[in-house]
Order: structure tokens, then C-alpha cells, then sequence
């Protein structure tokens, strides 16, 4: 029981992520991306991002999961050890967004995977998509909400050159 | 005067606990943290903050879900080879912790030329780590695998010249022969001059062998997704992981007992305090005092973290500052210019250095007469 707690908030407090494009714009990849830079710095919360899919924990998956791409992504997904979560970010990968009603049919990464959290956007937000990693460590927990307590941070202090930053 | 079954059991508590596997491995997860604090704060992020205190135990909780997750084992791989290379990769790193000095100025274990055992322990890692890549059959794994075995055997030879070049200059091949010749010349070996070359040869060469940017070629995520490594998840991982913050330990002890004096400190340059200090009881000396050998412990391993953490700064400087280059571009600074450098300081150290003794630090060592002999 203690070694389950334990394992528990081992798991909760070190989430890796792996990146997957399943033929999406671009879009959210950059936003994925301005998640890891230093502006919002999930490091905070221990999320690493890996290159293998062996060392990752979490898929963080963009894109309508095309043809070519359904295969590979579900290859991707059983390579990575168990327990495995799997996020959804943007319109495509949430349902298929605007490739939903085209002649071949790319209806979401759900239709391949099955799919832990949904973040919708076209693309969204670093902020939405930070929310949506919190949301899924809140379920790791087996709570409703977010349970990181918000700790605050005096970035004034960092600056160095004030005038140039007065508003 | 303590029995002889009491001195065994003390000897193996040191070894599982105190300046042994446990002591190493609380140091190793937070040199870890300290890494990558200083690595998000030199990239102007803040890096780990809600895992315990700013982040402290996040080394730990990877390490800890590393081990609670499921182990993959590849059809075509060679499963009991993999198995056992990770057992071996953080064996070699703890063994060869045990002969750096931490709270006394010999390791745990320790003999007469166990600085060629310290090379050969080395050796063996960079034998391990090329194993680990074949043994995972990918083909991902296998460029790393290949450039790992040239990177880490190029750079072996600079550091092995460094550490050979401090045996020349103190005479002496044991670790703890070293850092006692530090402490009875009143001054680090990193004081004579070409030993500041050799320090930064080793401090080079140990990034280099740790496989961190800008060395980190053989796992280059963005361009073969984890080099020999990339197959490795769970537990395999978890040890790996861990045996490399063992190993950056390692490295950092041993320039720090080799370069910096070890776990000495101010007694250096106070004999009395020296003197007093070695009144304290320990496993070699047990005729001593106890409570004195109980600060000097406590002592001697503050020291040891502190030097180590600097070291440990120094390296994730040079993480955050350089950029990584292609691998033949590597072979060649250590081919070209490490290793005939280091050769050539190696003759200056043989002519140059008995002739400064002689003529200035004769006159340094007459400021401190008699004590800490």
C-alpha cells in the first residue's frame, strides 16, 4: 500500500513525454514546443521530453492520425512501457478538426489510440496545453482538478535593465 | 581498542551506508538536481520546482517510476546480455567510489596502486556501455554504439595522462598517497603549474567521457533518439540513469582528490588543526579518539560534497555554454591536440617540476614549520 503511494507520486511528479506529428500543420507542434522553452518551462512540474519512445511515459500527439501515420503511431504506442497516457492536442487530434469531413477520412487519434486527455484549439495555447498536463496528473491522482499548488515568483527581481521593461 | 568482529561490521556498514553505496547515491540524485537547476537557471528557466524542496527530489522520483515501469525486452535483442550489462553499468561506478577518499584521506577500500585499478575500472565502463548498444540490437542504437566506443576510447587516453601525470608529480600511485602528499606540502596539486593544464584536460576529458553536451554524441535525442540507450525503459533505464549521476560523482571525487586535495580543507594550511584532526579514532586508527573522529568524518564529507557540487557546476557550465559538434570533428581535438598536449606536459612535469620544488616551494613549505607530518 505504501509502496503503491509511493510509486504513485513518483509517477505523478516525473512525467516524460514523447512528441508524435501525425501529419498535422505544424501548428501544435510549436505550441508543444513553446511549452518546453523557457517562457513556461514544464521542467517545473519534472516533464522531460524523450526521443525514444521506450523512455517516455506520455505521447503528446498532434495531427488527424493519417493513413500512412495510423500504423506507425499505434507501433509507437505499443512501444512504450506500460503505464502509458496518451494527450491529445488540437482540433485534429481531438477529432479530425478540418481534415474531419474530407475524402479520406482522419477522424482523430482516437480511432487509433485510446486517448487520456483532449486539448482542443486550432492550435492551443501553451497555457491550455500546460492546463491539460495538469488536468492528467490530477487523474493519476484520482482527483477532479489540478492539484499543483501555484508557487509564486518574483520575476521582477530577475530583471536586470527595469527601464526597458516599464510600462 | 575495538574487537575484530566490531571493526568487520563497521567496515561493511561504511560500505552500505555511510561514505558507501547509500552516502553515494544520496550525493549522486542531488548533484543531479544541482545539474539541472544550474543547467534551467543558466538557460534563464527555473527547472524542477514542485518535487520536495525546489525540486530536490526529482532525480529520485524518476528514478523511482523508472523502476515501477514496465520492462521492455526486444524479440531480436540479447536479453540476459542487457540484463546483465545494466547490473554491471552501476556496479562499476559504485566500486569505483569506494576508492575515492570521502571521509578519511584513503576510500574505503584502498592499496598501494589502486589508481591503476581506478584507470582499468574506467576502461571497463566504456567496454560496458558499447555491450549495452550491441547487446539491444536497433538500428538506432548501433551509430551510438559505434561512436561511443571511439568517443569513450579517445578520450580515455587524456584523462588516463592526467591522472598518470599527478602520480609523477607526488610520487606516488595510490589515491590516498596523493592526497596525503597534499596535505603534508601544504597545498593542492592544481598549485604547480602545469598541473592546471592537466586539471582542465581532466575536467574536459570526464565531460567528454559522461557523454553530456557538447560530448553528447553517442545519445544524441534529437538525431538517433537516445544512441545505445534507445531501447533501454523500466528499470534497465532506471540504472543506467543512475550509473551515469554515479559516474559524473565519480569523476568529480576523483579530480577533487587528484587536483584539489579531496576531503581536506582549511587544515591544509593550519597544522594544528590537522594535527588535531588526526587524533580521531577511524578503521585504521582505532586506538583514537572517538568524538574527534566523529567531526572529522562529518567534516571530511562536507568538504568532499562541496569540492564535488563546484566540480559538478563546472561541468554543467559546459553543458549550457558549447554546442555539440559532428563526431570525427571530436576524435580529432582529442587525437590532435589532447593527447600530444598532455604528452608533451607530461616531459615538462618529469624535468620542470623537481627543479620548482627546489627552488620556490622549498621556501613555501619552510611557512609551516613542523605539524600535519
Amino acid at each position: 500500500m505504501v509502496l503503491k503511494k509511493i510509486v504513485n507520486w513518483a509517477r505523478v511528479k516525473s512525467p516524460w513525454i514523447i512528441h508524435v506529428n501525425t501529419g498535422g500543420c505544424n501548428g501544435c507542434d510549436i505550441e508543444v514546443v513553446d511549452v518546453l522553452t523557457p517562457r513556461y518551462d514544464v521542467e517545473r512540474l519534472g516533464i522531460l521530453i524523450q526521443g525514444s519512445p521506450r523512455h517516455a511515459d506520455v505521447l503528446v500527439v498532434t495531427g488527424p492520425a493519417t493513413q500512412q501515420m495510423k500504423s506507425r503511431l499505434k507501433l509507437l504506442w505499443e512501444q512504450t512501457p506500460d503505464p502509458k497516457f496518451v494527450i491529445a492536442i488540437g482540433a485534429c487530434a481531438c477529432s479530425g478538426g478540418i481534415f474531419r469531413h474530407s475524402y479520406i477520412p482522419c477522424l482523430g487519434i482516437d480511432t487509433v489510440i485510446p486517448v487520456d486527455i483532449y486539448i482542443p484549439g486550432c492550435p492551443p495555447k501553451p497555457e491550455a496545453i500546460i492546463f491539460g498536463i495538469a488536468q492528467l496528473l490530477a487523474k493519476l491522482q484520482g482527483k477532479d482538478t489540478p492539484v499543483i499548488t501555484p508557487k509564486e515568483i518574483d520575476l521582477k527581481s530577475h530583471i536586470k535593465d527595469k527601464e526597458a521593461f516599464a510600462i | 581498542m575495538l574487537a575484530v568482529w566490531a571493526q568487520w561490521l563497521l567496515l561493511i556498514l561504511g560500505i552500505l551506508f555511510f561514505p558507501g553505496i547509500g552516502f553515494c547515491i544520496s550525493i549522486a540524485l542531488f548533484d543531479e538536481w544541482i545539474d539541472r537547476k544550474f543547467y534551467a537557471a543558466l538557460q534563464d528557466r527555473i527547472g524542477p520546482l514542485h518535487t520536495g524542496f525546489k525540486g530536490i527530489l526529482q532525480p529520485l522520483a524518476d528514478f523511482l517510476k523508472l523502476l515501477a515501469n514496465e520492462d521492455i525486452e526486444p524479440k531480436a535483442a540479447d536479453k540476459w546480455g542487457m540484463r546483465i550489462v545494466a547490473v554491471i553499468g552501476l556496479t562499476i561506478p559504485l566500486l569505483a567510489l569506494l576508492f575515492v577518499p570521502i571521509v578519511n584521506l584513503s576510500g574505503i577500500l584502498s592499496f598501494e596502486a589502486d589508481l591503476l585499478l581506478l584507470s582499468f575500472l574506467t576502461t571497463i565502463l566504456a567496454l560496458v556501455i558499447y555491450l549495452a548498444g550491441w547487446f539491444s540490437a536497433n538500428r538506432l542504437a548501433m551509430p551510438g554504439t559505434m561512436r561511443a566506443a571511439s568517443q569513450l576510447l579517445s578520450y580515455e587516453i587524456p584523462i588516463l595522462m592526467a591522472m598518470f601525470a599527478v602520480a609523477l608529480r607526488t610520487e606516488s600511485l595510490s589515491v590516498a598517497g596523493i592526497v596525503t602528499w597534499q596535505l603534508e606540502h601544504h597545498r593542492p596539486v592544481i598549485f604547480s603549474l602545469p598541473m592546471v593544464i592537466f586539471f582542465l584536460i581532466f575536467l574536459l576529458s570526464s565531460q567528454a567521457e559522461l557523454e553530456r553536451s557538447p560530448f553528447d554524441i553517442p545519445t544524441a535525442e534529437t538525431e538517433i533518439v537516445g544512441g545505445w540507450e534507445v531501447e533501454y525503459s523500466g528499470k534497465k533505464l532506471a540504472f543506467f540513469r543512475l550509473s551515469a549521476d554515479l559516474q559524473m560523482v565519480y569523476a568529480a571525487g576523483l579530480g577533487a582528490a587528484l587536483f584539489l586535495g579531496g576531503p581536506i580543507g582549511v587544515e591544509m594550511w593550519i597544522p594544528a588543526f590537522a594535527d588535531w584532526l588526526g587524533t580521531g579514532a577511524s578503521l585504521a586508527q582505532p586506538g583514537g579518539v572517538m568524538w574527534v573522529g566523529a567531526i572529522r568524518m562529518a567534516y571530511y564529507a562536507l568538504i568532499f560534497a562541496i569540492k564535488t557540487t563546484l566540480i559538478v557546476l563546472v561541468f554543467s557550465t559546459m553543458k549550457a555554454l558549447m554546442a555539440r559538434l559532428r563526431i570525427e570533428q571530436f576524435l580529432e581535438f582529442s587525437w590532435k591536440w589532447l593527447i600530444p598536449v598532455s604528452l608533451g606536459l607530461m616531459i615538462v612535469t618529469f624535468f620542470w617540476v623537481p627543479w620548482l620544488d627546489n627552488t620556490l616551494w622549498s621556501k613555501f613549505e619552510a611557512l609551516f614549520p613542523g605539524g600535519a607530518t
